[in-house]
């Protein structure tokens, strides 16, 4: 089926072994024993045909070898750029210094409330002071006040203000019902400004804002139905 | 002396030139086999210019490496594989190159009568016609075939000899021999219907 069939006849293969073997001889021309004393007696012994095996192995391990470089390549390429980016997070956030700077001193840093004719970073820490007890100014956003390496002043808006000191624990503020452990210890929610002393925990649900005019109508029919109810109770 | 060095098996010529560097039994095992090797080769590669080159480097070969003779084995078969690997060589290297040949033109034939050959012009061109044209063919076969075929059925050598030369089992021979011919007949039909 498709398969060669190399069986040939002995007749076939007679034939074949005929032809072959009449074929002329071939010699040698006159001078070729002249020509190979001449190269001995000269010591030329520099072969026509070489073999070139050197250059077949070179080929052949060249693909391989060009795949490797090239993955070497890609590998330094890749590490580097790794390396990049890990310095380049670093710059998304504050060295150290300035980190620990702002968690050491919090209030003095937090809290002051950014203001158009502050100029000197004394001047703004006294004017921190003076507005802790306000409670519009603290609703506006906070800055950071760091001082770099090269002693270099630089004013940021903080990304994510935590305080600590602010912060409560949830878990124990839910199991104490009255939350009256919330209330007593430094601990807080998490929230800035002075009106975080004064903010209870009531659950995690958001609160909105109402319409003053929802309210006062609300109000109202609540005024209405608590004067029906005393009317009929004087009624009766 | 050279009477004496005529008389010797071609393993006792070559055992004289490992021990006593003695040239003349170098050349008489060069006359010897010039004239095989010539044939052999070409007959393998089909160029005759590069043939000579190749058995001219083999002779070389021989006489540097004759140390690398072992007397188990029979001299011919040595040099046999010598010739055979060159041979092999120059196929690989054409592999990579190719070869416009001026005299590989088959329209462009020229036809030598010579005058001591006892036959009728047109027998002979005939002649000269067919040997070229089963040269050609054996030119197609695939070299493995070839070169057992033609160490077989031109150059007469036994089996043994032969995967002796190949570094194959007898089986092995005869069967890439069968191939080989199997391939020549096919190539050849036409010749067999005159």
């Amino acid at each position: 089926m498709g398969q060669k069939d190399y069986n040939i006849s002995n007749e076939e293969s007679g034939n074949i072994t005929e032809l072959l073997g009449n074929l002329p001889k071939v010699s040698t021309p006159d001078n070729f024993e002249y020509k190979l004393m001449l190269k001995i007696q000269n010591e030329d012994f520099n072969l026509k045909t070489e073999p070139a095996v050197k250059k077949n192995i070179v080929l052949r391990w060249a693909p391989a070898a060009a795949l490797a470089f090239s993955a070497v390549v890609v590998f330094f390429i890749y590490s580097d750029q790794q390396s990049d980016l890990n310095t380049g997070i670093d710059y998304l956030f504050e060295n150290t210094a300035k980190v620990t700077e702002t968690q050491k001193a919090p209030i003095q840093l937090k809290e002051h409330v950014a203001s158009e004719n502050s100029k000197s970073l004394n001047s703004e820490i006294d004017k921190k002071s003076a507005t802790v007890a306000s409670n519009e100014t603290a609703a506006k956003s906070s800055y950071t006040v760091t001082l770099q390496p090269n002693d270099v002043v630089v004013k940021k808006k903080a990304a994510f203000p935590f305080d600590q000191s602010q912060s409560v624990d949830v878990d124990n503020a839910l199991l104490d019902g009255t939350g009256q452990a919330a209330r007593n210890s430094q601990m807080r929610l998490v929230g800035h400004g002075p009106a975080a002393e004064y903010f209870d925990f009531r659950g995690f649900a958001l609160p909105t804002e109402q319409d003053r005019e929802v309210l006062e109508n609300m109000k109202a029919r609540m005024d209405s139905i608590w004067k029906a109810k005393i009317e009929n109770s004087k009624q009766k | 002396m050279e009477r004496k060095l005529s008389d010797l098996t071609d393993e006792q010529l070559i055992k004289e030139f490992q021990d006593h560097n003695t040239i003349e039994a170098y050349n008489l095992l060069v006359k010897r086999f010039k004239d095989p090797l010539m044939n052999f080769v070409f007959r393998f590669v089909g160029d005759k210019d590069v043939c000579t080159d190749i058995v001219q480097d083999t002779m070389i070969k021989f006489y540097i490496n004759k140390d690398s003779y072992k007397s188990f084995a029979k001299f011919s078969t040595w040099i046999y594989t010598i010739a055979a690997n060159l041979a092999k060589n120059e196929l690989k290297r054409r592999k990579r190159r190719v070869i416009y040949s001026l005299n590989n033109d088959d329209e462009d034939m020229t036809i030598q009568i010579e005058d001591k050959k006892f036959l009728a012009p047109d027998r002979y061109a005939d002649a000269e016609i067919k040997n070229k044209i089963i040269q050609n063919a054996l030119l197609k076969v695939k070299p493995v075939y070839r070169e057992v075929v033609i160490l077989r059925d031109i150059q007469g050598l036994s089996y043994e000899e032969i995967a002796e030369i190949t570094d194959l089992s007898i089986g092995t021979v005869k069967s890439r021999i069968n191939r080989g011919r199997s391939q020549l007949q096919k190539l050849l039909k036409h010749i067999y219907k005159e």
